[in-house]
């Protein structure tokens, strides 16, 4: 099976394709607000440098969320294109999932967590140690102030000595979180520190959604038959637009 | 020049929309696929939520234009794209998928202008039109004037300097508590009023040049509103065909006077606003009181289609004009 990764969910973009789970080749960028005009060659030039041709893909993966609503879009809208006009599948993969997919192998707790603006984080525990991330919990859009409590109840339940963060929304939670009874944490200290947390930074390669995750978790869910409907799927967003919330209508 | 078969795309607003045009003439499917219900729960387009419709809706849409036109993938010579202007993140979900499915297709790929597409939807209809030509521009985001030596070689000569036409209409209509859009529901109040029940500023006739103001005629229209609804008289249809007449008026007399300085014997005007009833009137009367030909799209191509978009691409398809795969989004024009 030939496979496409593509994501654009944050300010990082990439692809990757693989054979038969084998990784043939990847690349990302650090395009920033560039990923409309980045994507589609970087998608070319996995597959022109891995010696294949469009054609002979036999599937499409992307990274459905969460993440920046347009990015998503974006990388979602790519891979329909490409799926409707080679007649291939899509293969949607939790861009939260991917991440943790990083610490794949690791005893401890792993928590990505994404940059969400309007002062909250996207993120979700994973019990990677068996390979795989396995989901400990919903994805969730919170304030990062309401991080470190729940962090504390995983943590407990699971007995694991620290918690792995990947991801870009770790600053937030850090730095700019506040005491469970919204006091502001000492000069310094962030709330994950203000709780004594124990937070592990993994190295900054860790940190970064890797197209070649994406395409080693979908390629799991292609063995399980786990499809999207290429004509109607949507990303996930995990929130209502502000228009919807001010309204109290609308669907995420 | 070959037939060429163009598929377009348009999602740069609130209407998800691809089409199948033929030769830049015959239109073989258009397919439209309207948000207006969900926008007019918030009083106007919602960019997040118009992005989020065109995601869901895309595929389907093309599918639909596929099967009208009943040609397969191997007809199509080239797709086109709405890639400027418009509402940023609707714009990049059709020309990110419009990229992918040209490069899937191994088809070139043309990005279109917008309001180009807008004009260019009067030469589906009308073929012939003779240059050079003077055309009025005008919708809920553009009013425009533009000097047209042929298709492909425009000028600018006067543009809005606040609101757009078809914005004004729109927070005018819903001051006066006549609903969403405003365009069709102000003209239908309109109809059923006259005109003259006070009198509203022409803002810049006196003026030389071919520049709009419409924020100045929103307030004066909204203070008169406000008047008559503090004095318990006068009549909301009245008022709304009062304040269409002065659009009307600003509009097409700024564009006689454009048509006379140039000296053209071609009078057109496209984008949603040239949907409406009054305006095609008074540009049609005014031309044939100076002896120039006026030219509007049909109703169904004055509104965001596709059709236009790859009715114009087919020029740039003929002069082998293509776009890159980091063909981008703009917002904005310059």
């Amino acid at each position: 099976m030939l496979l496409l990764a593509i994501d654009s969910a944050t300010p990082i973009a990439g692809a990757a394709l693989q054979q038969d789970g084998v990784l043939l080749g990847a690349a990302t960028m650090d395009s920033g607000q560039r990923h409309s005009a980045q994507l589609m060659p970087l998608v070319d030039g996995v597959l022109s440098e891995g010696g294949r041709h469009g054609s002979q893909l036999d599937a499409v993966a992307v990274s459905v969320g969460p993440g920046s609503f347009t990015g998503l879009r974006v990388g979602m809208a790519t891979a329909k294109g490409l799926c409707m006009a080679f007649g291939i599948p899509l293969i949607g993969v939790s861009t939260l999932q991917m991440l943790a997919h990083n610490l794949s192998g690791s005893p401890e707790l792993v928590c990505p967590v994404i940059y969400a603006r309007k002062q909250e984080i996207y993120a979700a525990f994973y019990d990677c140690s068996g390979g795989m991330p396995r989901p400990l919990s919903a994805e969730m859009a919170i304030p990062p102030a309401e991080w470190p409590p729940l962090a504390q109840k995983i943590l407990a339940a699971h007995r694991c000595d620290s918690i792995i963060m990947p991801g870009d929304g770790y600053e937030s939670v850090m730095e700019q979180g506040f005491g469970p009874e919204g006091d502001a944490p000492a000069p310094g200290r962030g709330a994950a520190d203000y709780m004594a947390l124990p937070v592990v930074r993994p190295a900054a390669e860790l940190c970064r959604p890797r197209p070649a995750a994406l395409a080693e978790l979908a390629y799991n869910k292609a063995l399980a038959g786990d499809y999207l409907d290429y004509r109607v799927a949507r990303p996930v967003y995990l929130r209502l637009s502000e228009a919807e919330y001010q309204l109290g209508k609308g669907e995420v | 020049m070959g037939e060429g078969i163009i598929l377009g795309i348009e999602s740069s607003c609130d209407e998800t929309a691809a089409a199948i045009v033929a030769g830049g003439r015959e239109i073989l499917s258009s397919v439209i696929h309207s948000q207006i219900d969900i926008h007019r729960l918030f009083g106007g387009v919602v960019p997040e939520v118009a992005s989020r419709k065109h995601i869901q809706n895309i595929v389907p849409v093309l599918e639909q234009a596929l099967v009208e036109a009943n040609v397969s993938y191997r007809d199509i010579d080239a797709v086109a794209v709405t890639n400027r202007p418009g509402l940023i993140g609707a714009l990049l979900v059709g020309l990110s998928f419009a990229k992918a499915f040209a490069y899937g297709l191994n088809k070139p790929l043309i990005g279109v202008n917008h309001l180009r597409g807008h004009i260019y939807a009067n030469f589906l209809t009308y073929p012939d039109i003779e240059f050079p030509a003077v055309c009025l521009v005008v919708s809920g985001g553009h009013t425009s004037l533009l000097y047209m030596r042929s298709l492909m070689h425009t000028e600018l000569i006067g543009q809005t300097e606040d609101d757009a036409a078809g914005e004004a209409f729109d927070k005018v209509a819903r001051f006066m508590g006549l609903g969403y859009p405003g365009g069709p529901r102000l003209q239908k109040a309109a109809e059923q009023g006259r005109p003259g029940c006070c009198h509203l500023p022409r803002v810049y006739l006196d003026r030389p040049h071919f520049d709009f103001s419409f924020s100045g005629l929103k307030t004066a229209t909204m203070n008169q509103w406000n008047k008559m609804q503090r004095a318990g008289e006068g009549s909301v249809n009245d008022l709304a065909a009062e304040f269409q007449a002065a659009v009307a008026e600003i509009l097409v007399e700024k564009t006689m006077r454009a048509a006379a300085h140039y000296d053209v014997p071609s009078v057109l005007m496209a984008g949603g606003v040239a949907a409406n009833a009054a305006l095609r009137e008074r540009l049609e009367r005014r031309c044939g009181e100076d002896g120039r030909r006026s030219y509007y799209p049909p109703l169904s191509l004055c509104t965001d289609n596709a059709a236009m978009i790859a009715g114009l691409a087919w020029h740039d398809f003929a002069a082998g004009r293509f776009d890159g795969l980091e063909l981008n989004a703009k917002a904005f024009l310059s």
